[in-house]
């Protein structure tokens, strides 16, 4: 198989995911963001991001911390080394392929 | 490719979404410009040539800089459109990149004080226009409209080096050292045209971003 090809094929489908590519992207500039930011960066809805936010936590590419900011509940989010370290294998395998 | 790369510079230019950069700019600048005013304007064994009184200025900035945006971003920002904290690595290297400047700055003053009056302001325009780079690149590229402050700043930089230095030393004030008087005039008015830019500007996001977003969200998930 053509080298390119093979690349792509490798590709990994937990980020390539437009939805999930935004998340992992906007996490991997920041040590950590909320749920909101997230909400307000990538237009999604709440279901949509709490869906691929689940994905990606069971993965383990994105730590997710529950905790309050006064009463109201919040929700923290990082991305772990696994998931930085994918990233960075993603960015490089699509500057490869294009 | 061009998309995850805007992506990962949209943390970066989200502080500025409601104006607290430019707002702490500009309280910066006009800070400064007050102590150097008043240094200028005032009889050396004034207070404002104390040493305690520049301690007393650079804690008091110190507060106003920290708990200033903060508060509009814990009060304002976080509730409306999220929390984002900076990696520490980026925050490592801004502080390493201002103190390199301060010290090249400060370095510089000697050498400025033996440069002709004349070209006294050349090495101040320079410096200005990297800080306008940097702005363009922090602010401007983010916001459309704020390409009109960048510009304003340029033009005011350009009018202001090219000013008589009688003029610019006049405004530097007697109690400045006469081989720094037009460095320190051409200064003072960069500080304060710049910082009342920046005041206006920021203030103007701030009422934006006010106005276009709401507190809808009263849980965050």
């Amino acid at each position: 198989m053509n080298p390119r090809m093979q690349t792509l094929a490798e590709i990994d489908r937990m980020i390539h995911e437009p939805g999930r590519l935004m998340i992992v992207a906007l996490l991997s500039a920041v040590d950590q963001a909320d749920f909101l930011y997230l909400q307000h960066e990538t237009g999604l809805n709440k279901g949509t991001l709490s869906s691929h936010i689940s994905r990606l936590e069971e993965v383990d590419y994105v730590h997710v911390e529950k905790t309050y900011r006064g009463k109201v509940p919040l929700t923290l989010l990082r991305l772990t080394k696994v998931g930085r370290r994918s990233f960075e294998r993603y960015r490089k395998s699509l500057r490869e392929v294009l | 490719m061009e998309q995850i790369e805007s992506l990962l510079k949209r943390p970066l230019r989200y502080d500025n979404i409601d104006g607290t950069l430019e707002l702490g700019l500009g309280a910066m600048g006009m800070g400064f410009f007050a102590l150097i005013w008043m240094q200028g304007h005032s009889s050396r064994n004034s207070i404002w040539h104390s040493m305690w009184m520049l301690f007393v200025y650079v804690g008091l900035m110190g507060v106003v800089l920290y708990f200033g945006p903060k508060a509009i971003k814990n009060r304002i920002t976080y509730r409306r459109t999220g929390f984002v904290a900076h990696r520490k690595a980026n925050e490592v290297w801004a502080f390493v990149i201002a103190f390199v400047i301060a010290a090249i700055g400060l370095a510089a003053i000697p050498a400025l004080s033996r440069t002709p009056a004349g070209k006294a302001t050349l090495p101040l325009l320079v410096a200005g226009l990297a800080f306008v780079g940097l702005y363009a690149y922090r602010v401007a590229f983010a916001v459309r409209w704020k390409w009109i402050v960048a510009g304003a700043m340029v033009i005011a930089a350009v009018v202001i080096a090219f000013l008589p230095p009688a003029a610019l030393a006049s405004i530097a004030g007697s109690a400045i050292p006469a081989g720094l008087a037009v460095t320190a005039g051409a200064f003072l008015l960069v500080s304060f045209l710049w910082s009342a830019m920046w005041l206006v500007s920021g203030g103007i996001s701030l009422s934006l971003y006010c106005h276009t977003t709401s507190r809808s969200y009263v849980e965050n998930e």
